[in-house]
This record gives structure tokens, sequence and C-alpha cells, in this order.
């Protein structure tokens, strides 16, 4: 079905964030969602913004157009999620495991993804100025992201 | 209000519409090509194209708007009288009012990336344009064309509320609270 790539009413309910949730443009900005299994849910467009996701379980979630910008992603597991274009601006997460996720077009400056696994990740035309990669495994990944002024000490690839 | 956003082949341009269940009538901002789910988007909505805004004439912003004028006749406002070689209803400059369904806007220029970038603000919301992106801004062709933008940006989109939702251009959106604090070429 042909349809805008997002779609946004704000007059819609927040939706309950679960494995599989349909939470396209949902507006959970700060919720606390730390540790919660929310792998293949669907969070196109929504403002996940300063959500606390710490250690959850997104693999396989779709995030794409998501504004998870200052999100704590500590420790989060994010393996063949979906994140193109999504706004990664300020997020914290280190440690977090991206294997296979996609991040076309994603925007992440000031990210803190040191120590983050990227293995096979798609970076392809991706933005991370100012970011920290520090000790990140960006082994596999394909697609040379812009990291100017980022922080790469330790860097495999 | 609803707000479709739509990704566009062309350099992969946004182009939104923004319609009114109430009025059934719709805006769209920016159209760099005629995209078939526009019609399709508007017809779910049983919404009426009523009016296009034009943030800037680049191709990728405008290139489809011969072809939806042409078929829905709506009001075009612009800065410049020809976006895209179609003739504007309506050409704005900046401190201009922009009503829509109810909704009070206000038309800020930003020039810089192009002499006739012009943002649409209504409350809680701005649409950029090329002027800003999340984590960047409008590549312009010189140093004076990006302080020209840079000071344009601080004057007039910087001074909105910290979450004042941006639709850009290209890519996802953003607040000017996040691009205050993360966007490496406003520091």
């Amino acid at each position: 079905m042909p349809y805008p790539d997002l779609e946004m009413d704000p007059s819609s309910p927040t939706p309950v964030a679960g494995p599989g949730a349909h939470c396209r443009a949902a507006r959970l900005s700060g919720a606390d969602l730390a540790g919660r299994d929310l792998r293949g849910a669907d969070f196109t467009g929504a403002w996940l913004d300063g959500a606390n996701l710490k250690g959850a379980d997104l693999r396989g979630a779709t995030l794409h157009l998501a504004v998870l910008a200052e999100a704590d992603l500590r420790g989060a597991q994010l393996d063949d999620a979906d994140l193109r274009r999504s706004n990664l601006a300020g997020i914290r997460a280190s440690g977090a495991s991206l294997c296979g996720a996609r991040l076309y077009f994603c925007r992440g400056a000031h990210a803190d993804l040191s120590g983050a696994d990227l293995r096979g990740a798609d970076l392809t035309r991706a933005i991370f100025r100012c970011a920290n990669f520090s000790g990140a495994d960006l082994r596999e990944s394909v697609g040379t992201p812009n990291l100017e002024n980022a922080t790469t000490e330790g860097v495999q690839r | 209000m609803i707000l479709g956003q739509f990704i566009l082949q062309n350099l992969e341009a946004n182009a939104f519409i923004l319609g009114c269940p109430a009025t059934r009538t719709a805006l769209m901002i920016d159209c760099g090509e005629d995209d078939p789910r526009f019609d399709d988007f508007l017809r779910a909505h049983g919404m009426r194209l009523t009016d296009v805004f034009i943030t800037h004439t680049h191709d990728d912003h405008v290139g489809g708007l011969a072809t939806v004028a042409a078929r829905h006749l709506p009001v075009i406002t612009a800065f410049t009288p020809t976006p895209g070689g179609v003739s504007a209803t309506r050409t704005v400059a900046h401190g201009d009012s922009f009503l829509f369904a109810g909704l009070a806007g206000r038309v800020v220029h930003v020039p810089g990336h192009l002499p006739d970038l012009v943002c649409l603000i209504f409350p809680g919301m701005v649409f950029a344009g090329d002027a800003l992106f999340a984590g960047s801004v409008g590549g312009t062709k010189s140093a004076e064309l990006a302080q020209q933008q840079r000071e344009a940006i601080h004057a007039h989109l910087l001074t909105l509320p910290d979450d004042t939702i941006v639709y850009t251009g290209h890519g996802p959106a953003t607040t000017i609270g996040i691009e205050r604090r993360h966007n490496p070429f406003l520091a």
C-alpha cells in the first residue's frame, strides 16, 4: 500500500511498548524502558529522546526516522535493528550491541558509542561528528561514516 | 492536525503534508517531485490540497511543483515569484504571517544555503527546509554565506523554545534544544 514514510497524528494514544509493539510516531520522550523486551517493535518516527533504554532488547526493532537523541542505550541490544535516518545525537550507547544494524543516513553528533559492537553494521552516509567510538568494533561494517572530530582510539576495523 | 512525511527519490528530500481533519484541507511543504503517494494520502484522509509552501528553490524541493500545482490548483507561497518555474500566488518576506486552517504561522528568512530560503514556523514546530538539519546546517558556497546562515539560524530559529520540533529538508526530525546542545555547526 503506498503511504507516507511517516504519518503523525498527535491525537493518537500513546501505545504500550513491548515485543512486536506498534509504536509508530509514538511520543515516548523520557520514557523509562530500561531492560524491556522490545524485540521487533516498530518505533518508526517515534520520539524516544532522553528515554531510558539501558539494557533494553531492541533486536530487530524498527527505528527508522526515530528521534533517540540523548537516550540512554548503554548495554542495549540493537542487533539487526533498522536505525536508518534516525537522530542519535548525544546518545549514550557505550557497550551496546549493534551487529548488523542499519544506520544508513543516521545523525549522531556527540554520540557515545565507546566499546559498542558494530560488526556488520551499515554505516553508509551516517554522520557521527564529535562522537566517541573509542574501542568500538567496526569490523565488516559497510560504508564510511563521517567521523569528523570523533574519538576513534582503539577502533577495530 | 495530521502530518505525513514523504522521503522522495530526488536526493532523498523530505516533503510534508500537514492536514486539518476539521476543514479537510491540506498544506504541502516543499515538493521535490510528484510522488503518487501524495494523492493516496490526501484521498485516505478525505483532504484537499489547498496550499503549498516552498522553503527554497532547489530542484529537490520544487521539482514536482508544476505537476502538483496543475492537478490541485493550490495557493502557492514562496519567497521567490516563480519557484520551479511556477508563478507563486503569494510571495513572502521575513516576518510575514502565514495562516493555514486556523493555524497561525510565521515566515523567517534564513539565507545562506540559497538566498531565497525561508522557514515556516507554527506553534511548536518549524519546517526548516535546508537551513538546519539534525547535527548539521545547509551547505553554502562561501564562508561569508555560511556566516550569514549561522547568524540567521541563531537569530530566528535558536530563539524558539527548546521543545520546538524541527522538520528538516533531509533526514530525521529534531528539536531546537537538541540542536542547541549537539549541533557542531552552531557552537
